[in-house]
């Protein structure tokens, strides 16, 4: 298990230096990036001394080297727009995108594993056709448009909810909370529904197994079965593609945070590719990629604990 | 067996008492089932739909796309228009008809590109093995490790902004998944027989590749095309939302719903109409991919 956990560990390098070559000369392609902090109007000679002091005068490779270095030193280096180190943006940003997930992630698990587990129990009851037809719903909705639905109705209709803005949660609870529950709903419907589908799959499979023929005919109560054999055992898969979306939903958050003008990773990311901030963009890709990586990781392992036949294999 | 070869036909039992079953081939079963399944051809009409309304758009509508009447602005549903109109006094009820050019063209190119650039990697790949295999599968590795939206951005970002290059950008995001696919596919048909009887034979490994092997693991990679096409309109719809995708004036869904973010209050309908319109359509494409899957999917086991 051990070796197992160390290997993985191991091959997400190469990975990571691959990811961070790609998006090296990514943004390379992009354009000029002084010409983008200075505006189009300075002279020759103040567009080249910039271009020294960046460091942006030497060969591609060169730059690339020294930046690598600087990383293994956990230097990530200067934002170009902000003149602000790349490593502290970043952690200022980091919180707001996990409370988001958090948030996200408790909606998930709080709707969607109870209704995928009734659905599973009524098969083919009223409660199991309108559970299908929601996930359904809330996996095909585009969520740009359920967020503008949800804005319509809860902040400019009944003006319950915060439109747009953050609110630390460590600070304010109830307001952070509030600022954080439409784009969670938003980010949190299509993971929900997907988790949904995916327990009551499950779940029907485990119902379906002899042991739980076995326990009813010993007259073990309904609520028994469920607690002691059904809900263990169907959240194998379930638990494992949790992490798959986590680790999506760290990346894929960019749109949900612009509607809503939070700002945290995602919405880092794209303002500095789209303002030609070289060291910002390595800097917040490699953290994101890593991210998603270790959530891969993370969810390998914890399949393989779970799930005791797999690490006997 | 990895997959079902095609074409043959399946093998009925006969006994003196059985009438003669009819033969079908694997085509018509799989035909069959698909037409069994109500969201499967729900999915087909609505598809067909968008086509002919693609097709058909300047004969649906009388406005065109970019023609602003400026005294009718931000009106909602009338007859006149059927949706309203959006901030400029254009129809919004052309605009989104005329959106579903872009939204099938996005979609269809996008993972047409990526089929035609990632089943030949994952063909060599899976064939050659060895260092070319390593190589191949590390890139793949790299690629699939971005967020796949932040991968569409910053390439979108670095070609230029625009529909075009957004299509090529979506199009480099899904070229893992068809490369792994085949390459998974290829590993496991490569060790049929008739593979071995082709190279004894002599015959050049693009032949062994591109006639063999090809047809007979195409399946896997038709259904992942078509679960992927909505995938990509939505993304298409995402990158304009964020202003890098297709520029205004053109009429893209996105761009539609970023501008109505700005109108809730003054006109909901702007986001109505266009966010509906991209609902239909991704429940039509995933109605399609999910009846494809059930019916392409190991045929012989479900008889």
């Amino acid at each position: 298990m051990k070796q197992y956990i160390l290997r993985r560990l191991l091959s997400i390098i190469p990975v990571l230096l691959l990811v961070s070559m790609i998006s090296f000369s990514l943004v390379l392609l992009t354009g000029d990036p002084v010409k983008a902090i200075l505006g189009s109007e300075t002279d020759l000679e103040t567009i080249e001394r910039t271009r020294q002091q960046l460091g942006l005068d030497q060969p591609i490779h060169i730059q690339y080297l020294k930046w690598l270095g600087r990383v293994l030193q956990g230097d990530l280096g200067y934002s170009f727009q902000n003149k602000q180190p790349v490593m502290e943006a970043i952690l200022q940003r980091f919180p707001v995108t996990v409370w988001l997930n958090v948030v996200t992630l408790a909606i998930t698990i709080i709707i969607g594993i109870p209704a995928g587990l009734i659905s599973a129990l009524k098969r083919n009851s009223p409660v199991d056709f309108l559970t299908s037809v929601i996930s359904l719903i809330g996996v095909t909705m585009p969520n740009f448009f359920l967020a503008i639905i949800l804005i319509y109705i809860f902040s400019i209709g009944l003006n319950w909810l915060p439109p747009s803005g953050y609110v630390d949660p460590l600070q304010d609870p109830i307001a952070g909370f509030k600022s954080l529950l439409m784009p969670a709903i938003t980010l949190g419907t299509a993971e929900a529904a997907s988790i949904a589908r995916m327990t009551r799959s499950s779940a029907q499979q485990v119902l379906a197994k002899p042991y739980i023929t076995t326990a009813k005919a010993k007259g073990l109560p309904q609520k028994l079965i469920i607690t002691r054999h059904l809900i263990k055992n169907s959240m194998i898969p379930v638990t494992t593609m949790l992490g798959m979306l986590i680790g999506i939903s760290f990346g894929g958050a960019v749109v949900t945070e612009t509607i809503f003008s939070l700002p945290g990773l995602g919405r880092l990311v794209v303002n500095s590719i789209l303002a030609r901030d070289f060291p910002m963009v390595q800097g917040t890709i490699i953290v994101l990629s890593l991210a998603f990586l270790l959530s891969n990781l993370i969810v390998d392992i914890l399949y393989a604990y779970l799930d005791p036949r797999i690490r006997y294999h | 067996m990895c997959m079902n070869s095609n074409g043959s036909a399946i093998a009925v039992k006969k006994t003196f008492t059985d009438l003669p079953q009819k033969r079908l081939t694997n085509f018509q079963i799989s035909v069959n089932s698909f037409r069994k399944s109500p969201t499967a051809m729900f999915g087909l009409f609505l598809v067909l739909v968008l086509f002919i309304v693609a097709i058909t758009a300047p004969l649906v509508t009388k406005y065109s796309p970019t023609e602003m009447l400026a005294k009718d602005r931000l009106q909602g549903p009338s007859l006149k228009h059927p949706i309203g109109t959006d901030e400029l006094g254009r129809d919004t009820m052309t605009r989104i008809i005329y959106g579903v050019r872009l939204a099938l063209r996005t979609g269809l190119f996008s993972v047409g590109l990526s089929f035609l650039i990632g089943v030949p990697l994952g063909l060599i790949s899976g064939f050659r093995k060895g260092f070319l295999d390593d190589l191949i599968m590390r890139i793949m590795d790299g690629l699939s490790s971005f967020p796949p939206l932040i991968l569409a951005i910053a390439t979108t970002a670095a070609l230029g902004y625009g529909a075009n290059n957004a299509l090529i950008a979506i199009a480099i995001t899904y070229i893992p998944t068809f490369a792994r696919i085949a390459r998974g596919q290829v590993l496991c048909e490569q060790e049929e027989l008739y593979i071995e009887a082709a190279k004894s034979i002599g015959a050049r490994d693009s032949r062994i590749m591109f006639k063999h092997l090809l047809p007979n693991i195409v399946s896997p990679l038709i259904v992942q095309a078509s679960l992927l096409i909505s995938n990509a309109i939505l993304a298409e719809a995402s990158l304009s939302f964020l202003g890098i995708g297709a520029q205004p004036p053109a009429p893209s869904w996105g761009t539609m719903l970023k501008t109505s973010a700005g109108y809730m209050t003054r006109n909901i309908w702007m986001a109505i109409g266009p966010g509906t319109a991209l609902f239909l359509t991704v429940l039509g494409f995933n109605f399609l991919g999910d009846g494809l899957r059930d019916a392409l999917d190991p045929i012989l086991i479900k008889k």
